[in-house]
């Protein structure tokens, strides 16, 4: 049997309740590690779902850069739409305006939507928390997110903005930017889970048209749902080599927002994950080098007697490596007990109810943390004590 | 050529920035292949010192030691571990086992340190036990010992690599007079079946008659090595 592992050992089954000690540290910090990975990637994968489901899609066209509004959305529209790779493709026209009611006003986000088409390419006419969807061909009609109405037991959104007294039903006055002033039924009352479409008020887009004196082929955006098998790449470049007159943008990638959201998410990761490796390193190199310190006479006996220094700080090395393995192990049951939970009891935040998510990589990543963690802290802190003189160390005096 | 040479050994303690104590003070020695000695002085003569410089436990600031021809100090600390385990046993006044092996284990490493199978290195190991008389005690803790009997285990592990030289420093210092005799009795045993070089630290006047040659040092220097 090799030497190291030998006392190792040993040194492991002598010092039992301090390898409780360290294992059970190692397992926080194992979990720490693994935990907040997955909170994060469950964060981001309802805000990349919930973006995709209400406010992109999987491909946008917007207006050239020196443009307010895309031209030809028909004739845009009848092209995308022949493309084999292309579930569906509808029109959007955004605009601003007050919303009243008896007290004050709100200003809601207002998306004209093709009502028929819409339901193909976002998820509106399933988030209907109150009353109905918009009725076909019907324009007098609006659905309000529940950020600006307040949620069903009458709390304020999740903003903390006073919400509007309006109910399914009832008429609400709402005055255009170009001020033309006009009052409309709500149908319904959506919660999308999401805080940005729920400041959305959602209207014919026919009728938007018309308020603003638009033809047809005037909208702000189109929204593509591609097929399933193709790739958003692949039908990006599909749908830009088709001669449209306006850009196509994969907008999870391309809009600020989006990344913005995502970015502060990798950079808290890629925090925690520094603190989490830094704080391991350290908690093992004191926990070592107490435990070495406190044998320091064992290792000057080992070293008076021939065993080299190389075997002794390989043994600690091991021993590190044992904390870390069992650290793992016990880290890992705890990891996905939590994530179990979870998953059967998800958490609601603004964005939606997510879970954690987590890949096999991410969790050999914050194992191989540990394990190095460990072992550079067993090294070092081994490699201190054990340089010191054996006979000072012998008779006590260091 | 003495198998053991001293030449000129210097030793000095550093206490505080600018304090320091000389132990040794220039000490010149031989000792002969298969001789047993014993290195006697009062307390701060630096006998102790110079045992542990002549057994690569120390270095000198000044000086050679020379064993069979090999100029030790001069060697590089992993040539001196090697030499350590393979040719110098020890023996110290308080046993200095490691608490957390049993008596056989604290055998043990060294033989597997030595490139041993386990087995050839437990075999050698009951057997250097059995030669101390602990063959029924092998699989004991060293805290289940008397202080006699862990001094014998301290001798066992010292025979384990066969050396040609065992230092001991003061080992019946903490040893009632029974047991100091047959610890004496034991090393005398050593030194004439495996013609084994002793080098022996004490302040026991009684043992002076027990070895071949009495060395005596003070205030650092050799006075007597008749």
């Amino acid at each position: 049997m090799n030497l190291s592992f030998f006392l190792a050992i040993k040194n492991l089954k002598s010092s039992i309740k301090l390898f409780f000690l360290v294992v059970s540290i190692l397992s926080f910090s194992f979990i720490n590690l693994s935990f907040f990975n997955s909170l994060n990637n469950g964060i981001e994968d309802v805000t990349n779902t919930k973006l995709i489901d209400y406010a992109f899609a999987d491909l946008t066209i917007i207006p050239k850069e020196e443009e307010t509004f895309i031209y030809e959305t028909e004739e845009i529209l009848k092209k995308v739409r022949s493309l084999g790779s292309v579930y569906a493709a509808s029109p959007r026209l955004s605009a601003t305006g007050s919303l009243f009611d008896d007290k004050g006003s709100f200003i809601p986000v207002i998306k004209g939507i093709d009502i028929n088409e819409e339901r193909y390419i976002s998820k509106f006419h399933s988030s209907i928390e109150r009353g109905s969807y918009l009725g076909r061909n019907v324009r007098d009609e609006v659905i309000l997110g529940d950020e600006l109405v307040g949620n069903l037991d009458g709390a304020k959104g999740t903003t903390g903005f006073e919400p509007l007294d309006l109910r399914v039903g009832q008429r609400a006055k709402l005055i255009f930017d170009n001020g033309v002033e006009k009052s409309y039924t709500v149908s319904g009352i959506m919660d999308t889970l999401f805080w940005i479409p729920d400041f959305y008020l959602l209207i014919s887009i026919d009728e938007l048209r018309e308020v603003y004196g638009f033809n047809e082929d005037i909208s702000s955006e189109i929204l593509i749902k591609i097929n399933e098998g193709y790739t958003k790449e692949d039908v990006k470049v599909q749908v830009a080599n088709l001669g449209i007159n306006a850009k196509v943008i994969d907008s999870l990638e391309e809009l600020s927002l989006a990344e913005t959201i995502l970015e502060s998410q990798k950079i808290t990761t890629l925090l925690a994950n520094v603190i989490g490796i830094f704080s391991t390193f350290i908690v093992i190199f004191i926990i070592i080098y107490i435990n070495v310190n406190n044998k320091k006479k064992q290792l000057s006996i080992l070293k008076a007697v021939g065993i080299s220094e190389k075997t002794i700080i390989k043994s600690y090395v091991i021993l590190s490596l044992l904390y870390a393995i069992a650290g793992i192990i016990i880290g890992f049951i705890g990891f996905a007990m939590l994530t179990l939970y979870l998953e059967l009891n998800p958490i609601k935040l603004p964005m939606g109810f997510f879970y954690p998510q987590y890949t096999i990589l991410e969790l050999l990543t914050s194992s191989l943390i540990i394990i190095v963690s460990s072992l550079f802290g067993g090294f070092f802190a081994s490699h201190k004590t054990v340089k010191k003189n054996i006979v000072s160390v012998l008779r006590g005096v260091d | 050529m003495a198998f053991i040479e001293v030449k000129n050994i210097r030793k000095s303690y550093q206490f505080g920035k600018n304090n320091s104590v000389e132990i040794l003070k220039g000490v010149n020695l031989d000792i002969e292949y298969g001789e047993f000695v014993a290195l006697v002085g009062s307390s701060g003569s630096g006998k102790s010192t110079l045992l542990y410089i002549m057994g690569l436990l120390d270095q000198a600031n000044e000086g050679k030691v020379i064993i069979h021809g090999h100029s030790m100090l001069e060697m590089t600390s992993t040539e001196q571990t090697n030499a350590r385990l393979k040719y110098l046993g020890y023996v110290f006044q308080d046993f200095n086992l490691i608490p957390e092996l049993t008596i056989t284990e604290n055998l043990e490493i060294i033989g597997i340190a030595d490139s041993m199978s386990v087995e050839e290195s437990r075999s050698r190991a009951h057997e250097c036990l059995r030669e101390v008389g602990l063959g029924d005690q092998l699989s004991k803790l060293p805290s289940e010992l008397s202080g006699g009997q862990q001094q014998r285990v301290s001798i066992a592990r010292s025979i384990m690599n066969k050396p040609l030289i065992l230092f001991a420093d003061e080992p019946t210092a903490n040893l009632d007079s029974k047991n100091s005799q047959e610890i004496m009795s034991l090393f005398r045993s050593l030194n004439k079946k495996f013609n084994m070089t002793i080098v022996m630290v004490t302040h026991e006047d009684d043992f002076k008659k027990q070895v071949d040659r009495v060395i005596e040092m003070k205030d650092g220097v050799v006075i007597d090595s008749q």
